[in-house]
């Protein structure tokens, strides 16, 4: 019989115990309703973050894989950085960054910033995966963009980076707050990730200059054109960045 | 009564809320916790694996993930809809 702690209700929660240790759980559970109602808060938060960030995730996936697939050294500080960025978006820092760098009146930032925001908070849920960095690989390139074209109801295409360094590692489709969004993923040679983030804005706002966000290494460089918004997310020194941003806005439409 | 577990979580107009209920929640943790919650709810890390990605003692991811979830749990639970308000 397994001892009951808190670390093993939460192995439990996240689906970390073998079978028989489950069912001593929920055994335990059963016989204890505040414990229950604890873990089922905590499964329920799981659920949420993955629907809230990673919902074109559908199946879990096994544990065992993971490990295999986590095994390789992973660098620790890229992810403190970028849950220290998930921090600042969450509280508004980069909206606040953004009303430093730029001359427009107050509204449009704010009216701005759930781009840069979203954008950021993609890049950086999904630019360290080692599993799924992207749905549709580059390989596919052309059914990829044939594929996010048709669910964003708009004609795209993945500029090519590789004057800079950077090739196309692929694309995902992701839900932003304004429906479906295009993720469009691309690496150098060093492992250095940047992701295009396209979303359709609803209505024509004409275009806008270049804005640039920064929070903690993130370099977003975003701008709307016609009913589309594009932000650009990286954690790359911002002179590349920016000429990776030029490059975009080039091939994009013009 | 789990209302949090009874909401449906298919449908862009809810995913949509979700971002900003769960996200606000998130944001009101301190950093050290918020980053385990998102290392093992989200990306699916087992807790050892967490421990090696941040960098501290297995206890100490642990004693963060009961933390941040039991605070995350009061926010949700706790925290009226219409407080969303201010943020649009």
């Amino acid at each position: 019989m397994t001892a009951i702690t808190e670390d093993v209700l939460h192995a439990y929660a996240d689906g970390l115990l073998p079978p028989e240790q489950r069912a001593e759980v929920e055994a335990w559970l059963a016989a204890h309703p505040e414990d229950e109602a604890r873990v089922r808060a905590w499964m329920a938060q799981n659920r949420r973050l993955h629907e809230a960030f990673d919902e074109v995730l559908n199946e879990p996936v096994p544990i065992g894989l993971l490990r295999a697939a986590t095994r390789r050294e992973r660098p620790a500080r890229p992810w403190r950085a970028a849950a220290a960025v998930v921090a600042a978006l969450l509280t508004g820092g980069v909206g606040y960054g953004i009303g430093l760098h730029t001359t427009a009146p107050p509204q449009t930032p704010v009216a701005l910033a759930p781009l840069s925001r979203e954008a950021a908070l993609a890049h950086v849920v999904f630019s360290p995966e080692t599993r799924h960095p992207v749905e549709v690989e580059a390989a596919h390139a052309d059914h990829l963009v044939a594929w996010l074209s048709k669910r964003l109801g708009s004609r795209l295409s993945a500029p090519d980076f590789g004057a800079l360094g950077f090739e196309l590692l692929g694309g995902r489709l992701l839900s932003g707050s304004a429906g479906p969004v295009a993720q469009f993923m691309y690496e150098d040679a060093a492992g250095q990730r940047i992701t295009l983030y396209v979303r359709r804005d609803g209505r024509d706002r004409g275009e806008t200059g270049f804005r640039h966000a920064r929070e903690d290494g993130v370099e977003v460089f975003y701008w709307i054109d016609g009913d589309m918004g594009y932000a650009l997310s990286g954690q790359v020194e911002r002179a590349l960045m920016q000429r990776l941003a030029d490059a975009a806005y080039r091939q994009l439409g013009h | 009564m789990d209302e949090l577990a009874e909401i449906p979580v298919d449908g862009s107009q809810m995913s949509a809320l979700a971002v900003r209920d769960i996200g606000k929640a998130l944001a009101e943790l301190p950093a050290e916790q918020r980053e385990v919650i998102l290392l093992v709810g989200l990306e699916q890390f087992g807790y050892v694996e967490a421990a090696r990605i941040l960098g501290v003692p297995l206890g100490t991811v642990m004693s963060r993930l009961s933390r941040g979830r039991e605070r995350l749990r009061q926010l949700l639970e706790g925290e009226p809809a219409s407080r969303l308000k201010v943020i649009k």
